[in-house]
């Protein structure tokens, strides 16, 4: 333990912060002496690090430390009490500064002694007329940490309110300046607001005018406009009762509605603001009173174009957004939410495209068509957002009026071109979907997969949409690509020059690629089609929608977007490694990173909603554990969840259940007999080792078998989980099953080797190009079978005899000596471009077998 | 453990009422009286209302009526101790009573007789003056605080997981849904063409499963059934498909429990009837996955919390457990019989309710001879056996969480409970009660803010960046151009002086030479 004199313990000895705190005695900022700021800066954050205010003693109670401690805050605040009332601005700016500092840090005992003192100091710097901007600035800051300090100290609660209650006459008339002195006060008030409410009571009426005067100015900037329309939508919580809030939301709805009125005059049907305004005041009750002073604000006379980009729109949007503020933040008794209104306010502007209605008025002029197609973009926006708060708001009590919004967003989805209410739109149909679950996808799944898949596909080319028109026969669509794909390795083989006939059949990935080697500029002309952000928007729907409604009427659209999402996320992942250089990320744009992760989060999605076993599991995997090695990284990040996340796809495994029904001598069961649960497999006996049971089982066989159709009654696979013997026994199976298949093209339930024909017929899209564009030092082992095997698989399910033929040599082989192929690795790479399919076929099945997936030949 | 806090709440189908017992000892907690409902005719709603449809009380001209019951306050009284005899000593604050009886010691006094008393009518009290206590009194318990008349006798009711939507079917096949926030009636339609049996609402909310006498199952979508304005199912629209009639799988008879179940690729839904089936179907392909056919009809099924285990309540008192998570893979089948199934029997009558614990270690199963037994759901094992000797067979139980009963709720605000009147007729409204709640985590506290603005600010001096800085710095300079000012004139005057006694020197220098 150091001594006052000594040497320090250390950098936790107590004694170095009384050392600071005295040495600091030098720095202390002493009345007219004018400190340089660079040293104010050292003693602030002196202050903070250290805690040298706190005097609070950790471990050992040191009589002397204490005393000796608490010597030099008093000395401490003494300073700045002088300071405060030194008659130089600067000496009362640092001595506020650091009295609102000391509220912060000092002990409650302290505190206890002299918050009064303290209050009335800044008080007086509060009201005095003369006093520098910076002075009073910080006076509002100091005395808003003096609230939230009382506030902390429960047994002050009746001074402090007496104390905000003196307080908010003098922040009035500080509201009414402009620049950051206003924005103080609005600061200030709203602290006084939130702790103790009920203090503005007396002052109700005065403050909601004065606040709503600057939330319709149209001298106050954005910023400090931000913060009077949440000062304003925290007013209903002074006065508590359940009329204060729908008083307040009634009269925004009324002064919106009629600016609305003068806004879309002409360009919609008359009777729509009466009709609105009928629902916020239904006949036969009186009007609410009107918000602020109305005179004030009416624009003056101001020509009537510069009004509506000056006041107009940017009142609506403030007052729009304090009613997204009051109905999601919290509010203490139940309230009454104006929804029909609020959603025929949102259907109001969101149906107003900017044509003139049928009707033409005289007084419609091309100029203010003009004026309201420019602003439309930013109320449209501020309406979604009406619209999300509603949602967020409401929760499940919305469902009755969902239906009304899923037409108003199905509709929206229309006439929203531009990013950014696009994006909003999708984010109005994430909300809907988190929050309303599989009842709204029904819904809404036609509308998200059209537009999603249309916003989507442009960087994925024509061959996206030939198979997303006839999705219930991809089986054949795919095969006959890869038909074509076949002839196309052949012709690569022999020479790299595609002739124009051709181009089309190619995937787009492929001629992505292709291209790449001469023009790289036409990729990025492609990707500019539909902005970044807008993409990111709809593939994060998709994910959600998996998430969701995954199951739902399967067959109309998730081979399509299984199929998107797979090329998406390669060609993502693939575009950031290569151009990341090349294309920084545009400016406030959605970064590729953001979008390489969306992407993979929506495979992810993919796969694990999917009712059979993922066609594309196998690409997949490979992406996220690319993606894990980025390490440090967002993407890094998601990738070692995923891979968690599929592994139960992967390898498979039954757990044992939590429960075991045991079959005890004493128990009440009925007949001892019947003491087998489920299946025969899964014994449950008090003698019985249930992990042993459970390991007899094959739990793979589970997973790769559907339902209903094609159960192999072969033998299933016995007590070898690892290596390359499962494999070949599952081949055995597929081999079973593949006759059941034959019978019943048309099942939608998929036998093994279905599931596994379809992965590499989309890895073989893009990975051919890679081999056969780009030189990869290293020998992609996977990627050369995956794409030579795409050749020969297809043929199976179209054409089962072929397919017999051409598989079952493939088969024996790899059952015969599965070595082999890990001895073939190394040619692998030629053998697409020489088209040895029966080589490969079985190396294949071995790869998106999942005991060997992370074997060692695509470890690295 | 949550399971620690739990109580069973037993309702009868006549008579008496209903019973709440601890779960763990099987005690009696507390009795509710007049409490009856027919079966799946009990909620318990957000946590502080149960919600009984009773028909047996059918007044022809009110229609019939839905019950609100609550727990209410003990009553306080001012008792001076000294009346009372004592028992036991506890701490100094902590005392305990039973049965209005103060258990309360003098230090003088050595304490009797030690009863049992439950752990939770401990109380707190207050002291008021030195002999004097301020006591609550009198037992706590659950009574009808309301009762809402409705236009026909409802028999099903159910209510969503959120506690928003009250769901209730008439005999006649009509279905009604009330808000229960508002008690506004949102919808009257026409379910079933015979009298509904069993309601359920999708785990989300946004679907609703109805069952009827005559075996047949519907799926109704709550946004389309709104919308629709003619009060009866509509079998699609051209707009939105809403109707699902699971017809390849339909039962015999009346239905008798419907369980959905949230599972990972597509929700389950399971139904039992009195036909003796239990049929496992994908809840939106309506795709029928597993049939359980047993010999005696299904009365009432329920699954585990971690959804391992379906369990059958038959007519032949046995319990017929299946595993429910080999559905869809190779194993399961698609039809079991009871050799496929582990029998639970320890119950002498027809099995009439059964209900898990939360977190799942406990089942409770009742019976139609009022018998109810506690099942440890690790071993298996029958730990409790009540019998239920008010009423008559035990037509519904649920498992609340204790502090339900013993918690008087003060509302969800500083202002009174209310319990709605839950409307009689339909009626379009423009607003919706809602409680406003959603920002508890986005919304950020007060905080202290003048180190970050000192920060700032002194960044902005040094930069001269804003006015406000600027105004300061100059008026900071202007001091010290006062100041520099006045040592100027000091140093000139001080000059001068030195000048004039140079001069002075250099003259009488001259003077000397």
């Amino acid at each position: 333990m150091a001594g006052a004199g000594g040497f320090l313990a250390g950098v936790n000895d107590p004694w170095l912060k009384l050392r600071l705190g005295g040495g600091g005695g030098g720095r202390r900022p002493k009345p007219g002496g004018a400190l340089p700021p660079a040293e104010l800066a050292t003693v602030l954050d002196a202050v903070r690090t250290h805690g040298l205010l706190t005097e609070r003693l950790p471990g050992t109670h040191d009589p002397k430390l204490a005393e000796a401690w608490r010597a030099a805050v008093d000395a401490w605040v003494e300073r700045i009490g002088e300071l405060v009332q030194s008659d130089m601005p600067c000496s009362r700016w640092l001595g506020i500064c650091f009295l609102g500092l000391t509220f912060q840090e000092c002990s409650n005992e302290r505190f206890a002694e002299s918050y009064s003192n303290w209050f009335e100091k800044i008080l007086s710097n509060l009201q005095g007329p003369s006093s520098e901007q910076l002075v009073i600035i910080v006076s509002c800051t100091s005395m808003s940490d003096l609230f939230v300090r009382m506030a902390r100290c429960l047994n002050l609660k009746k001074e402090a309110s007496s104390f905000a209650g003196r307080v908010v006459e003098p922040v009035l008339l500080l509201l009414n300046g402009n620049g950051p002195v206003a924005n103080e006060a609005v600061d200030l008030l709203r602290t006084v607001i939130k702790l103790y409410p009920s203090s503005v009571n007396r002052h109700y009426n005065k403050v909601e005018s004065s606040i709503a005067t600057n939330v319709m100015s149209s001298e106050v900037n954005v910023k400090l406009k931000e913060k009077f329309v949440r000062a304003l939508a925290s007013l209903p919580s002074v006065r508590v009762s359940e009329e204060s809030w729908s008083l307040m939301i009634q009269k925004i709805l009324i002064v919106v509605n009629n600016l609305l009125n003068d806004a879309f005059f002409g360009l919609e049907e008359e009777k729509k603001g009466h009709e609105i305004l009928m629902l916020l005041v239904p006949p036969g009750n009186d009007p609410p009173p009107l918000l602020g002073d109305q005179t004030k604000w009416s624009g003056g006379n101001v020509h009537v174009t510069k009004k509506f980009r000056v006041y107009t729109v940017p009142t609506i949007s403030a007052l729009i957004h304090c009613c997204c503020v009051m109905l999601t933040s919290y509010h203490p008794v139940q309230v009454n939410v104006p929804v029909r209104a609020l959603i025929a306010l949102t259907w109001r502007v969101l149906s107003v495209d900017g044509s003139l209605h049928r009707k033409l008025f005289p007084s419609t002029t091309s100029l203010h068509q003009e004026l309201i197609c420019f602003e439309l973009p930013s109320l449209h926006s501020t309406f979604l957002d009406l619209l999300s708060s509603t949602i967020k708001g409401m929760r499940s009590q919305l469902l009755p009026h969902a239906a009304n919004i899923v037409r108003l967003i199905t509709k929206y989805f229309e006439i929203a071109r531009l990013p950014t209410t696009r994006t909003k739109a999708y984010i109005i149909v994430q909300q809907l979907l988190t929050s309303m679950g599989v009842g709204i996808s029904i819904h809404l799944l036609d509308a998200i997969v059209s537009n999603s898949v249309a916003d989507l596909d442009d960087s994925c080319g024509q061959d996206m949409t030939s198979l997303s028109t006839k999705p219930t026969i991809v089986t054949n669509e795919s095969s006959s690509k890869s038909y074509s794909k076949k002839r196309k390795q052949e012709t690569d083989a022999q020479n790299l020059h595609v002739s124009g006939s051709e181009k089309t059949a190619i995937s787009p990935k492929k001629r992505k690629n292709s291209s790449l080697s001469t023009t790289p500029e036409t990729t990025a002309d492609v990707r500019m089609l539909t902005p970044l952000s807008v993409k990111l928007a709809a593939l994060e729907t998709l994910e959600i929608l998996l998430n969701v409604g995954g199951s739902l009427r399967t067959d109309h659209w998730r081979a399509d977007v299984d199929l998107l999402l797979i090329n998406i996320a390669r060609s993502a992942c693939d575009t950031g490694r290569r151009y990341e250089h090349k294309l920084p990320s545009t400016v406030g744009e959605t970064s590729i990173a953001d979008f390489q992760l969306a992407s993979l989060k929506a495979l992810l999605a993919s796969f694990l909603s999917s009712h059979t076993r993922p066609p594309y599991l196998a690409q997949g995997i490979e992406l996220f554990r690319r993606g894990k090695l980025e390490i440090g990284t967002k993407l890094a990040e998601f990738c070692s969840h995923a891979l968690l996340a599929l592994d139960v796809l992967t390898h498979p495994r039954a757990l044992p259940l939590e429960c075991v029904v045991p079959s005890g001598p004493g128990l009440t069961f009925g007949a001892p007999e019947k003491a087998t649960f489920g299946t025969e497999k899964y014994k449950f006996s008090l003698s019985g080792n249930q992990s042993q049971a459970l390991e007899d089982d094959d739990p793979y066989d589970d997973w790769l078998t559907p339902t209903t159709v094609g159960e192999p009654t072969g033998s299933p696979a016995k007590d070898n989980p690892v290596g390359k013997e499962r494999a070949t026994e599952m081949s055995q199976g597929e081999r079973q099953s593949t006759p059941v298949g034959e019978h019943q093209q048309t099942d939608t339930a998929m036998s093994p080797a279905d599931i596994q024909d379809v992965p590499t017929s989309g890895k073989s899209d893009t990975e051919m190009a890679d081999v056969a564009t780009t030189e990869t030092a290293n020998p992609e082992t996977k990627d050369g079978t995956f794409s030579s095997n795409a050749a020969s698989t297809p043929v199976r399910t179209v054409l089962p005899d072929l397919n017999q033929q051409v598989a079952a040599p493939a088969f024996e082989e790899g059952h015969a000596d599965p070595v082999d192929h890990l001895q073939n690795i190394p040619s692998a790479v030629d053998a697409p471009l020489t088209g040895g399919k029966s080589d490969d076929s079985d190396v294949e099945s071995e790869d998106s077998m999942p005991g060997i997936v992370d074997g060692d030949p695509d470890s690295d | 453990m949550g399971g620690e806090k739990e109580a069973v709440l037993a309702v009868c189908a006549s008579d008496a009422g209903g019973v709440v017992y601890d779960i763990n000892t099987g005690e009696k907690i507390v009795c509710i009286q007049d409490c009856v409902a027919p079966p799946h005719g009990l909620a318990f709603v957000d946590g502080f209302l149960l919600a009984a449809s009773r028909t047996d009380k059918d007044q022809p001209i009110f229609g019939s009526a839905i019950y609100f019951w609550a727990p209410t306050k003990r009553k306080v009284k001012l008792i001076q101790y000294r009346q009372f005899h004592v028992f036991q000593f506890y701490s100094g604050i902590i005392c305990q009573i039973k049965d209005s009886l103060l258990i309360f010691i003098y230090n003088n006094v050595s304490p009797q007789a030690t009863e049992d008393v439950p752990e939770d009518s401990k109380v707190n009290f207050s002291m008021k003056n030195k002999n004097e206590l301020l006591l609550p009194y009198g037992l706590k318990g659950i009574k009808e605080v309301q009762k809402s008349y409705v236009a026909e006798a409802i028999e099903p009711i159910a209510c969503s997981k959120d506690g928003v939507f009250l769901v209730g079917g008439a005999r006649s096949g009509h279905a009604y849904i009330w808000e229960i926030a508002s008690g506004a009636l949102l919808k009257r339609w026409r379910g079933h063409k015979t009298a509904i049996s069993c309601l359920a609402f999708s785990q989300d909310t946004s679907l609703l499963i109805s069952g009827s006498i005559d075996g047949t199952v519907c799926t109704w979508s709550m946004i389309s059934l709104f919308q629709a304005e003619e009060p009866r199912p509509i079998e699609g629209t051209e707009i939105y498909l809403n109707f699902y009639n699971v017809k390849q799988n339909e039962h015999k008879a009346s239905i008798t429990g419907i369980l959905t179940l949230l599972r990972s690729p597509c929700p389950i839904l399971i139904t039992s009837s009195l036909d003796g089936n239990c049929k496992v179907t994908e809840l939106m392909s309506g795709i029928l996955v597993q049939t359980i056919s047993l010999s005696s009809s299904v009365t009432t099924i329920a699954v585990d919390p971690l959804e391992q285990f379906l369990l059958c309540g038959a007519g032949d008192a046995g319990i017929y457990v299946t595993v429910l998570n080999e559905i869809g893979t190779k194993n399961s089948r698609l039809t079991l019989s009871e050799d496929n199934c582990q029998i639970l029997s320890g119950h002498r009558a027809p099995i009439s309710a059964l209900a898990f614990s939360s977190e799942g270690p406990r089942l409770v199963s009742g019976s139609q001879d009022r018998v109810i037994l506690i099942w440890d759901t690790r071993t298996w094992q029958v730990i409790r056996k009540i019998e239920n000797k008010m009423g008559g067979h035990i037509t519904n139980l649920l498992v609340i969480p204790k502090g339900a009963i013993s918690t008087v709720h003060q509302g969800r605000n500083s202002l009174a409970v209310k319990f709605p009147k839950l409307d009689k007729i339909c009626k379009p409204t423009n607003e919706t009660m809602t409680f406003l709640r959603p920002s508890q985590f986005s919304d950020n506290p007060v905080s202290f803010q003048s180190s970050n603005l000192l920060a700032e600010q002194i960044l902005d001096l040094e930069e001269k960046r804003t006015p406000e800085a600027v105004e300061m710095i100059i008026a900071m300079n202007t001091r010290d151009k006062v100041k520099n000012q006045t040592i100027a004139k000091e140093l000139v005057n001080m000059n001068m002086l030195v000048q004039g006694q140079v001069f002075d020197v250099m003259d009488a220098g001259a003077d000397e030479d």
